[in-house]
């Protein structure tokens, strides 16, 4: 009887312990969606990997406003600067995924895979959505002698690195924009790189470059102000400020890229508070006010979510993978 | 009239109950600067210009260069009343302003040097509202090739006019060449010196930079001389100058702000030189130049209207062609690109906002300064009075919050700190900082520009020459190499 209450003992002791280990091992997995379920619980970090004031700053500020309201809990947004956004894009990267921690990033992070000595891996990230695009835009001077697309190109293809296309930096997105386009077409041109879109637009006013294929954003005051004229943009659909200029596709020529804003979150971070953010986010870029701060600042607007952004940041890197290598980048 | 019709809209953008109040904000604090030696307006838009990102664009730059004007206000009420100037421009204020308060005229320097700094400041605007948009006509012919040879006029004047040694200065611009070479190579995409640190791939920062050599740096030698705080005792009386001292002044006054203007206009000068220059002209013009520096009111009037027409002179070209001219002006690029403005040819039509009420805040501001000036003498006075001990660790805590601030890196700390130390050697050895900082922002854009300009002509040298603006730039460039080059030749022959 003893000797049975010892075994019975030991057995209830072992029973408890095995409990106790599993009801240990289910805590996670328990206590996971309470946490999810109760997100937000405190402010949340929104790291620019830019400076205070530029295009994607004033972005990633205005959605933060109209996400702290959704979710009734602070967004903080703190920019890191440095390495071209690498800086920022790291500290992304390496937060806790927890959803407290998250972030913006653009296309110019893709590119540096090519260029830099070290870059991000967009992998690394969970997207939440995308919320701008803008397409490159095929722009020449207004007193140039094409006043379509064809023309232009026929010129080219006859005249092989005569026409001079300025960008807005070396392996920056208008400069693969317009080696794409010369990959698809056949055609080889001179690639001028400048300090960025508003320079290189001004180039093509001035007539120093043949044309420039910078978004309608940046040449839009010069179209406007009659000194430049947009034959084609690379989007699937006509830009809302310019809808008389053709497409691309339309014109036969298979040519889309564009540079794109996007808020992430670390790459662990639970599908229920990316859905969480997503939902939020996807209320924000809705809502009028940002369609007109979109508007006045001449930024394209687009939406995709989560699921959809992964699929295109895929698609956007294998079609930089093939024409990039032969841009003659110097890679350290 | 475009430049009229601009100037009332400037100006009901500066009506605005808030760009008053920051345009006031401005040129307080550039007074407070300009009297307290030891931190000039580089350093203290350096420190201020984290406080503006939330600021509108425009509030932002009417404050920013309210501080630069005002500097050049305040700068010489230390260089009257205690013989040091406040400013690096103020220095030939010293000579006469100095001596007259000695003659217990202290009231009267003080009375004319704001007034000869409020009619330059006024009058050198009418060149700017002018000049500025001719300019930026032209500027569509501006390509590459052109702001080479400009850049390359600039850079042999940094090195033609600097006020100490000629061989110091050109090394100086040497050493600024060399580190504007790190970060990524701006027609490759190649990146240079960045040793892999992330940090590094975009260069060094320009505002670290300029706060540890102009900041820091003043900290450190300030706090290693003992200053002597030889405050006048008597009391100031008669601010308002007689009718003989303006009889006296009319011509200075004029002479000043024509001659501060142009120097102002040319890259790689600074407002020392524009009133080294008017001291210098005044003494020659002069019916009795021996009494020079021993207190008489033309010293004072000259140079003080020189260094307030300087800076309307130096917006042109950063205005029009987005070339800063000296360190302070490169800061002000600095804070127009970080609002996401590029100053250049375009920004009288892309931001006309910014462009005339910039110049309409700059009318406003030169009354707010005159009254701030006259009536408040004594309250400046005052200020000097703060020991450094009080003084110093604030500015510090403010330098390294600034330099934190804006990319939120310790790493720009280090870059600040680092510099400091550089610029502190650099002063204890008389090498001058502004060449320094000049070629480091000057010596990027040539290189930049000289590549795209080659690329442009497929490679051919001709475009430089074939161009007539970039021509004429190239010829001035080689004038100016033969007048720096000649007295050096001329000494080897006569050694021969």
């Amino acid at each position: 009887m003893r000797k049975g209450t010892k075994v019975q003992l030991a057995a209830r002791r072992i029973r408890f312990f095995m409990f106790g280990v599993l009801a240990i091992g289910l805590l996670p997995v328990i206590g996971t969606p309470a946490a999810v379920a109760a997100y937000p619980e405190k402010e949340i970090t929104l790291i620019v990997p830019w400076a205070a004031g530029g295009g994607t700053d004033l972005v990633a500020r205005f959605i933060g406003n109209l996400v702290e309201k959704d979710l009734g809990k602070p967004v903080v947004v703190v920019n890191k600067a440095g390495g071209g956004g690498l800086v920022g894009f790291n500290q992304i990267a390496a937060a806790k995924p927890d959803g407290y921690t998250i972030g913006i990033n653009s296309t110019s992070q893709l590119l540096q895979k090519y260029s830099a000595s070290s870059y991000a891996d967009w992998r690394n990230l969970s997207p939440i959505a995308l919320v701008n695009l803008d397409p490159a835009a095929f722009t020449v001077k207004a007193d140039s002698p094409w006043k379509t697309i064809e023309e232009a190109m026929a010129y080219a293809k006859a005249n092989p690195m005569k026409v001079r296309i300025s960008n807005s930096g070396p392996g920056a997105i208008w400069h693969v924009s317009a080696a794409l386009l010369g990959s698809k077409t056949g055609i080889q041109f001179t690639h001028v790189p400048y300090g960025g879109g508003n320079p290189a637009a001004v180039a093509a006013a001035g007539g120093h470059v043949e044309a420039t294929t910078v978004s309608p954003a940046e040449v839009g005051t010069l179209v406007k102000g009659g000194k430049l004229r947009i034959l084609a943009i690379a989007s699937t659909h006509r830009d809302a400020l310019f809808p008389d200029v053709p497409t691309f596709k339309e014109k036969g020529i298979d040519f889309t890229m564009g540079v794109w804003r996007c808020l992430v979150a670390p790459k662990d971070t639970p599908k229920e508070i990316i859905a969480r953010l997503e939902k939020s986010v996807n209320k924000a870029v809705h809502d009028p006010s940002f369609k007109e701060f979109m508007d006045k600042n001449g930024l394209g607007q687009a939406y995709m979510g989560s699921a959809e952004t992964a699929a295109f940041w895929a698609e956007d890197e294998k079609g930089m993978e093939k024409v990039i290598p032969g841009l003659g980048l110097k890679k350290n | 009239m475009v430049a009229v019709d601009g100037l009332m809209y400037g100006f009901g953008i500066v009506f605005l109950p808030q760009n008053l109040l920051f345009c006031f904000i401005g040129v307080f604090v550039g007074t407070l600067i300009g009297v307290l030696p030891g931190l000039g307006p580089s350093g203290a838009l350096a420190l201020l210009l984290p406080v503006t990102f939330g600021l509108a664009p425009a509030t932002a730059i009417i404050m920013l260069s309210g501080i630069y004007y005002g500097a050049m206000y305040g700068g010489s009420t230390t260089s009257i009343l205690i013989n040091i100037p406040g400013e690096a421009a103020s220095v030939i204020t010293c000579l006469d302003g100095y001596q007259m308060a000695r003659k217990g005229r202290a009231g009267p320097a003080l009375g004319m040097a704001a007034i000869a700094s409020f009619i330059a400041g006024t009058i050198s605007l009418f060149g700017l509202l002018f000049l500025a948009p001719t300019f930026a006509n032209l500027a569509l012919e501006f390509s590459s090739p052109e702001y080479v040879s400009l850049i390359l006029c600039g850079l042999i004047l940094v090195s033609f006019l600097g006020s100490g040694s000629r061989l110091k200065a050109f090394m100086m611009a040497c050493v600024g060449l060399l580190l504007g070479t790190v970060g990524t190579d701006p027609i490759e995409g190649m990146e240079r010196f960045s040793f892999g640190i992330p940090y590094l791939m975009d260069g060094v920062g320009l505002i670290p930079v300029i706060m540890g050599l102009f900041g820091i740096s003043e900290i450190f030698s300030n706090l290693e001389e003992q200053h002597f705080h030889g405050i006048l005792k008597e009391k100031i009386t008669n601010l308002l100058p007689t009718l003989q001292d303006w009889k006296d002044s009319t011509w200075p006054i004029i002479r000043g702000t024509v001659l501060g203007f142009f120097v102002g206009v040319i890259p790689g000068t600074n407002t020392v030189i524009a009133s080294t220059m008017s001291y210098a002209l005044e003494k020659k013009v002069s019916k009795h130049p021996e009494k020079f520096g021993t207190g008489i009111i033309e010293g004072v009037a000259g140079p003080e209207a020189a260094n307030n027409s300087g800076p309307s002179g130096a917006f042109i070209p950063l205005l029009s062609l987005g070339i800063p001219t000296n360190a302070t002006m490169a800061l002000l690029l600095a804070s127009l690109m970080i609002h996401g403005i590029t100053p250049g040819p375009f920004l009288i039509t892309q931001s006309p906002d910014i462009f005339w009420s910039v110049i309409a805040s700059m009318y406003i501001g030169n009354v707010m300064l005159l009254a701030l000036n006259l009536p408040l003498v004594g309250l400046w006075v005052q200020v000097i009075k703060i020991p450094y001990a009080y003084f110093f660790p604030i500015i510090l805590v403010f330098c390294l919050l600034g330099s934190y601030c804006i990319g939120s890196t310790i790493f720009d700390i280090g870059v600040m700190l680092v510099f400091g130390i550089v610029g502190f050697l650099m002063k204890k050895f008389a090498y001058e900082s502004t060449p320094l900082i000049l070629a480091f922002i000057l010596g990027p854009m040539f290189e930049e520009n000289f590549r795209r300009a080659l690329v442009l002509s497929f490679g051919s040298f001709r475009i430089f020459f074939e161009r007539p603006i970039s021509a004429a730039f190239l010829v001035a460039a080689m004038v100016l190499l033969a007048f720096t080059l000649l007295p050096t030749f001329r000494k080897i022959r006569m050694g021969a």
